[in-house]
């Protein structure tokens, strides 16, 4: 007896799932002759370049890697302003200005809704301005350092197209890895920090306009917060290490099942990964395959295979509950807040995936 | 002569190699011509654009003010509810004589805690709301002193306008250009490419005049370019209002509101996979309304029961004939429970819409949820009758 109707593991389904992770930070796209003429014309407005202000571009480094920041001064005191998201879960930090000079901040304060950190730094460190106007069309400039070590400049321009109370969003195409950068107007004055970059989601409503696939850039303001004075290093150790053990979790987890998607039936190849419960998982999965993959313990082997896939759900939900858990503590500041929140979401999410592939696994011949 | 049995082999490799050449040369062709065609669609894509932004542009030109003066006086609404956060549009205006924040409705209702903050980046904090009798409109009374856009009922068709607003929910305000395209006493139709997160935004005239408020969008799946495309403004003079006492209002009837969106969707989501495959489990044993969670749990008793039919085998004509009877009656079953679940649901949501106090944009939202529920509860019957003859296994 056999059955007309047989079943698949959504393989499909996956991989859409996938591509819908990486579209929250999409790379930096290579700009077109037009916009290349339009970005020239923009500069021609700035009567300064990288060099100018490399004494208020700073690059930081951590452990495994690199990211912006930059000095301006704000209600009489000189910051190093950066994002959170940059600094967080990091062991160590060090500041050094793009001209080459060693910064050591005193103290840290955070957004209480925003994605932004501030470091008090020494009375007399030169900063720059910081401006409440941000007129819509105006030309605007991001600069700051492309890599660790020998800091290459980066330069790129733009309008900006979208203002809001808290972000204005600019045409400089810059990617995620340029966030912490400051965006200058043609007066030197900083609108506001390179935060995130989102990729519009498809949608028919959105056909034929310009929101289609569209690479949206935004930077929060940094007027108009309120600043909350932590203990960075028991900040960072309670909530900065999970948060980023737990990106780097459903990082891991993205990884395994974009390639678990493409040969369901093959070992997993992902033996490397900061995260050890994933990696006793990815073990004992190898060994179902190993054990019970052959032609002849159909059955078996389903039942296996389905109540591995059921281990690795649990696990996202486990996870998921803790992190929803943790989001809630009245000690986070807003972007912590939401990031956790928004992490628990996805774990719940691939959770769920997660059960209905092996209930449908049990079936898998 | 001794080659000749070779001769003839090579012959006969050759005639079927050049007959094999056309069917190999015609499918690389056929990908050609896909690529090709997909390389044209993408450039007449492309000009299309361009066309429209540049005719964007000539409206915009027509502008004597910009984005920068009218900043104070637009607003981003976020809302924050226990199933996440969304984003809307809003704006300052004045009306009667008194300042208020106009907004659409379904972008306030059914959310806990809701901020309206300015592109300037001033907080607004509202007194009170009132809600259009019959459009999808709420004004939020402002404090004195705040300045508001002009409110106005001219118009003609072709007129330039543009939109302001949270496009795509970014929470910044953009700016987007088109014309008057059709208008009726209520509804004003417009080119202007607003989205989702421009609802509330204002649609002004050139004299910087509110001529009516960005509301919904209508498309169709096959429209390539989003030529058939067509968004939708509510005028803002001649409305009646009523004034709500919102918390009440919005705890009463806001979070039905939200909830059976998210259950028409579940059942959307439901329907679908299922009739993708018969025999998929389902993964609404954790759904939040517990019709659907008992429902689901049920079904997947009944898809477990039927692997294990499958696994077990029959002998003989007449055990293969009752267990296709068995899993037909089963599937019919687990059919009929779904579309009662929505039938059910679709009585309640009629009932709902008939309560005095609802202003005409839930009532009408509540009587399209009730619509679809049925017209869902038909589907899953026609569904379940097409189970209920198919014969599902078969001897080897």
């Amino acid at each position: 007896m056999i059955m007309i109707f047989k079943k698949r593991i959504p393989l499909l389904l996956f991989i859409a799932c996938c591509s819908v992770f990486s579209e929250e930070e999409p790379e930096a796209e290579e700009p077109h002759d037009e916009q290349q003429e339009e970005n020239a014309l923009i500069q021609s407005q700035f009567d300064y370049s990288f060099e100018d202000i490399s004494d208020r571009l700073v690059a930081i480094k951590y452990e495994k890697g690199f990211g912006n920041g930059f000095i301006a001064t704000m209600e009489g005191k000189t910051y190093l302003f950066t994002n959170q998201h940059i600094i967080l879960g990091a062991n160590q930090l060090s500041f050094t200005t793009a001209a080459g000079e060693k910064l050591r901040p005193r103290r840290i304060e955070l957004s209480t809704t925003r994605d932004i950190a501030r470091l008090l730094l020494a009375d007399g460190t030169k900063g720059f301005k910081i401006t409440k106007h941000m007129p819509m069309d105006s030309p605007v400039g991001l600069f700051g350092c492309r890599e660790a070590g020998d800091e290459v400049a980066l330069e790129l321009y733009g309008t900006v197209t979208g203002v809001g109370a808290d972000r204005v969003e600019i045409s400089a195409e810059f990617s995620a890895k340029n966030s912490g950068a400051p965006i200058l107007n043609i007066q030197q004055e900083v609108l506001g920090i390179a935060s995130y970059v989102r990729k519009s989601r498809t949608h028919a409503m959105k056909e034929g306009t310009q929101f289609e696939n569209r690479t949206r850039r935004f930077c929060f303001r940094l007027t108009g917060n309120q600043w909350k004075s932590v203990n960075w290093k028991k900040y960072n150790d309670k909530f900065g290490r999970f948060y980023h053990q737990n990106a780097l979790f459903t990082d891991g987890v993205i990884e395994v099942l974009t390639e678990w998607g493409d040969t369901p039936r093959d070992r997993i190849s992902v033996v490397e990964h900061p995260e050890k419960s994933l990696i006793s998982w990815v073990t004992s999965h190898n060994q179902i395959i190993k054990i019970h993959g052959g032609p002849t313990q159909k059955k078996r082997f389903a039942a296996e295979y389905s109540k591995s896939l059921k281990t690795l759900s649990d696990t996202c939900a486990r996870r998921a509950r803790q992190t929803r858990m943790f989001s809630e503590k009245n000690k986070l500041t807003g972007f912590l807040r939401d990031e956790l929140s928004r992490q628990a979401s996805t774990l719940e999410w691939m959770a769920k995936l997660l059960t209905r592939i092996s209930h449908n696994a049990q079936d898998y011949r | 002569m001794e080659n000749r049995p070779l001769i003839s082999v090579l012959n006969l490799l050759c005639i079927l190699l050049l007959a094999c050449m056309p069917l190999i040369a015609e499918e690389e062709e056929e990908a050609e011509d896909a690529e090709q065609t997909a390389e044209q669609e993408k450039l007449e894509k492309k000009e299309a654009m361009a066309k429209r932004r540049a005719a964007e542009q000539e409206i915009k030109s027509q502008f004597k003010y910009t984005f920068n003066d009218i900043s104070k006086k637009l607003v981003t609404v976020t809302c924050d509810s226990r199933r996440g956060r969304s984003f809307g549009s809003g704006f300052v205006a004045t009306l009667d004589g008194k300042t208020y924040l106009f907004t659409n409705q379904h972008v306030i209702i059914g959310a806990d805690q809701i901020s309206f903050k300015t592109a300037y980046g001033d907080t607004l904090r509202p007194r009170g709301v009132e809600l259009s009798t019959t459009r999808d409109i709420a004004r939020l009374l402002l404090a004195d002193g705040i300045e508001g856009f002009e409110i106005t009922r001219q118009m003609s068709i072709g007129a330039p306008l543009g939109v302001f607003g949270n496009s795509a929910g970014g929470g910044v305000a953009t700016e987007l250009y088109g014309k008057v395209t059709s208008m009726s006493s209520e509804i004003i139709d417009v080119s202007a490419d607003f989205v989702s997160g421009n609802s509330g935004s204002p649609v002004l005239d050139l004299e910087q005049k509110a001529i009516g408020i960005a509301s919904y969008v209508q498309w169709s799946i096959d429209d390539k370019y989003g030529s058939k495309t067509r968004r939708f403004c509510y005028r803002l003079t001649d409305n009646q209002w009523k004034s709500v006492n919102w918390k009440k209002y919005n705890g009463k009837y806001g979070r039905l509101y939200l909830e059976n969106k998210q259950l028409i969707n579940s059942i959307v989501e439901i329907f679908d996979t299922w009739y993708d495959d018969p025999f998929r489990r389902m993964t609404a044993d954790t759904h939040p309304d517990s019709n659907i969670r008992k429902w689901s749990i049920e079904h997947n008793r009944i898809i477990n029961r039927i692997m294990r039919l499958s696994d077990k085998g029959v002998a003989s004509e007449h055990q293969l004939n009752n267990t296709n009877e068995r899993i037909q009656q089963d599937l019919v079953d687990s059919a009929d429970a779904l579309s009662a679940v929505c039938r059910s649901r679709a009585r309640q949501m009629r009932m709902l819409s008939t309560q005095r106090e609802l202003t005409g944009f839930l009532r009408e939202e509540f009587e399209k949820f009730a619509d679809q529920l049925n017209s869902a509860a038909i589907r899953i019957d026609r569904y379940g009758k097409k189970l209920g003859t198919v014969k599902y296994f078969r001897f080897k």
